[in-house]
């Protein structure tokens, strides 16, 4: 197990504010290779909250966090001897927003901090940089341009190539689609599934959009007010009695064969359209 | 760096509270007159146990002033050991004499460099200065086993530690009052106060409305500014960048990656800011109404009569005594 979280719990104080539990007591386990994860849960839910303990951003108030065989909790995450940098290099982790992290004169010089930082030569960084960068679909006329006279969605890019440049054993995406047009959100999405395909590292996502859940996702988890209450296949979350109280919705497919099987009032539930294509007509022969 | 109050309100209920921000204002400025005024120790020890009874009453605890205090304690630290060490005046009191010799000199920089290893094992970060530098001073003046190759003497004069104290004292007593104010008012009522207290200045086409505006928005979005701090430091560490470590160079890196994105971000509010105020038909200078009126109450006029009444006395002392 890469990454195991045992009954980590997070509360934000603040001296002049009322605390906030952001996580209850998760408890959750990633594997180090081959997982495609979705998080997803209503605004607030902690969703962010959570990938912060993924790479030791955050320390659990109560709980421990082990990541690659670093236990991270409230004592350890003080203790400077414990080096937490090696973790954030091999748990990658990308934030929601991406003002927060651009600062380079140029795109390219972005995208080679996080490299450069871990240790690598200014050329093999600016090499890792190109790639991560046509991974993402910005091609070398972006790289002298300034972060800051991009588009949202560019710099949405552009953020994310600065962790795929670091080649992490995990990484974690924060609203990787969000602020992006239809066409880029799949382009996205398909470069993180072939990423995963070919180099089989795990790949958590959070998104608010269903319809990537269940193209892409293998595991996904529900959040809903810092409490993890769902952990498994999408399948069966699309199936689950209690999707309207994680304030969840179904992806359009599901949405269209639940229409259709309504409209023609077929009694057993429909998992794809041959097979409700084929009651139909087989009921249209009778 | 959650924990800087600078501009930080913090919900509560007593008179201090309670009382009319125009007042909390003008009592403050009287009470700055005085603390100004003021040029005895001993007035001065006697106004910073009036500071004392006064937090308890408006239920205000010692910690969260010490939160205020904390980011100004080195330049206190540094304005007292100024005063001790070059003002020379008044009775000698002590000298210690400060022999340099390579044993003695080899070991306080030991104990400086163990101080700065073992600062990260504990929490008690300042306490544990104080212990380094006193025993620095010691092994310095105590012991010389080999010969010296200089020597340097610390007069403490009668003057200088009173004066030191003194102006210690002056300062504290300052930013515990700042703090109060800004613990105790909403940035808003806080505005609106200030906007009624310059209001006079517009005979001389002073634009008090706008400087009133400018300081409760820049007073607003300390706090604000300090999360987006925080977060930008998060994002920065997930790139590797490790903001407690690093080399002179690599920290000159840092702070461009923390600054940087924190320039862009405070334009980016300030121009959402102005569309926000814009979209709501807001003009500068143009008269307007407000929610929340402010009312004059009894507890308003016995707060001004026992400062100005405090200020008189310390003029009246400094002119008689
Ligand atoms: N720095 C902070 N200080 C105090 N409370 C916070 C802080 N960050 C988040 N919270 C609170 O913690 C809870 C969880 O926040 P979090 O950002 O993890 O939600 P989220 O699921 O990522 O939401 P979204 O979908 O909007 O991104 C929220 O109630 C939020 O208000
Ligand atoms: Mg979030």
């Amino acid at each position: 197990m890469a990454i195991r979280l045992h009954t980590v719990s997070h509360t934000y104080t603040a001296i002049n504010q009322p605390a906030v539990h952001a996580l209850k007591d998760v408890t959750l386990t990633i594997d180090a290779t081959d997982e495609f994860i979705a998080l997803v849960g209503e605004t607030g839910s902690g969703k962010s909250t959570l990938v912060q303990h993924l790479n030791a951003l955050m320390a659990p108030t109560s709980g421990t966090a082990e990541l690659f065989d670093v236990t991270i909790s409230a004592e350890s995450f003080k203790d400077k001897s414990i080096k937490k940098t090696p973790i954030r290099k091999r748990i990658g982790l990308v934030f929601q927003f991406p003002e927060y992290q651009l600062f380079e004169e140029s795109v390219l010089k972005d995208v080679a901090f996080a490299p450069k930082n871990f240790g690598l030569s200014q050329a093999d960084a600016e090499e890792k940089a190109k790639h991560a960068l046509s991974l993402v679909g910005l091609d070398d006329t972006y790289y002298a341009r300034s972060p800051f006279h991009l588009s949202g969605g560019e710099k949405k890019r552009v953020s994310i190539a600065g962790i795929l440049a670091m080649e992490p054993d995990i990484l974690v995406l924060d609203e990787p689609t969000s602020g992006l047009d239809p066409q880029s959100q799949k382009m996205l999405m398909d470069v993180f599934e072939s990423i995963q395909r070919t180099t089989h590292i795990s790949i958590v996502f959070i998104t608010h959009d269903m319809n990537w859940v269940e193209a892409y996702a293998k595991r996904v988890l529900v959040m809903q007010s810092g409490e993890l209450v769902f952990d498994g296949a999408p399948d069966a979350l699309f199936n689950h009695p209690e999707l309207s109280v994680w304030k969840m919705d179904l992806p359009d497919r599901k949405k269209v064969l639940n229409y259709l099987q309504s409209q023609f009032k077929l009694q057993t539930p429909m998992d794809d359209f041959t097979q409700l294509l084929n009651a139909i007509n087989g009921e249209g022969d009778q | 760096m959650k924990n800087i109050v600078i501009g930080r309100y913090i919900p509560g209920d007593s008179f201090l509270y309670r009382m009319d921000p125009r007042v909390k204002l003008i009592a403050l400025f009287i009470l700055f007159v005085a603390v100004f005024v003021i040029d005895e120790l001993l007035v001065m020890g006697l106004a910073l146990l009036g500071i004392l009874v006064l937090l308890p009453l408006g239920k205000i605890s010692l910690k969260k002033v010490y939160f205020g205090l904390r980011p100004l304690l080195f330049l206190l630290i540094f304005t007292f050991v100024f005063q001790i060490l070059f003002n020379t005046q008044g009775r000698l009191l002590g000298t210690l004499r400060l022999t340099f010799d390579p044993l003695n000199v080899a070991l306080s920089v030991g104990i400086f460099a163990a101080w700065l290893f073992l600062k990260r094992f504990t929490s008690f970060t300042f306490i544990s200065f104080l212990v380094m530098v006193a025993g620095v001073l010691t092994l310095l003046s105590q012991l010389t086993l080999l010969a010296s190759f200089g020597s340097f003497t610390i007069a403490i004069y009668e003057e200088g530690l009173l004066f030191a104290i003194f102006i210690l004292l002056r300062l504290v007593i300052i930013v515990t009052l700042s703090t109060i104010l800004t613990i105790t008012t909403k940035p808003t009522d806080l505005n609106l106060g200030l906007e009624r207290v310059l209001k006079p200045l517009k005979i001389i086409r002073v634009n008090t409305e706008e400087i009133a505006m400018i300081i409760g928005i820049s007073l607003r979005y300390i706090p604000t500014l300090l999360d987006e701090a925080n977060k930008i430091i998060l994002a920065q560490a997930s790139r590797g960048v490790d903001f407690q470590e690093g080399k002179i160079k690599d920290k000159v890196v840092q702070i461009i990656s923390l600054l940087v994105p924190m320039f862009i971000i405070s334009f980016q509010r300030s121009d959402e800011l102005a569309n926000a105020m814009e979209a709501r038909c807001f003009v500068p200078g143009k008269p307007r109404t407000r929610l929340n009126q402010l009312t004059w109450k009894p507890l308003d006029t016995a707060v001004l009569v026992v400062t100005l009444t405090l200020m008189i006395v310390s003029i009246g002392v400094r002119i008689l005594w």
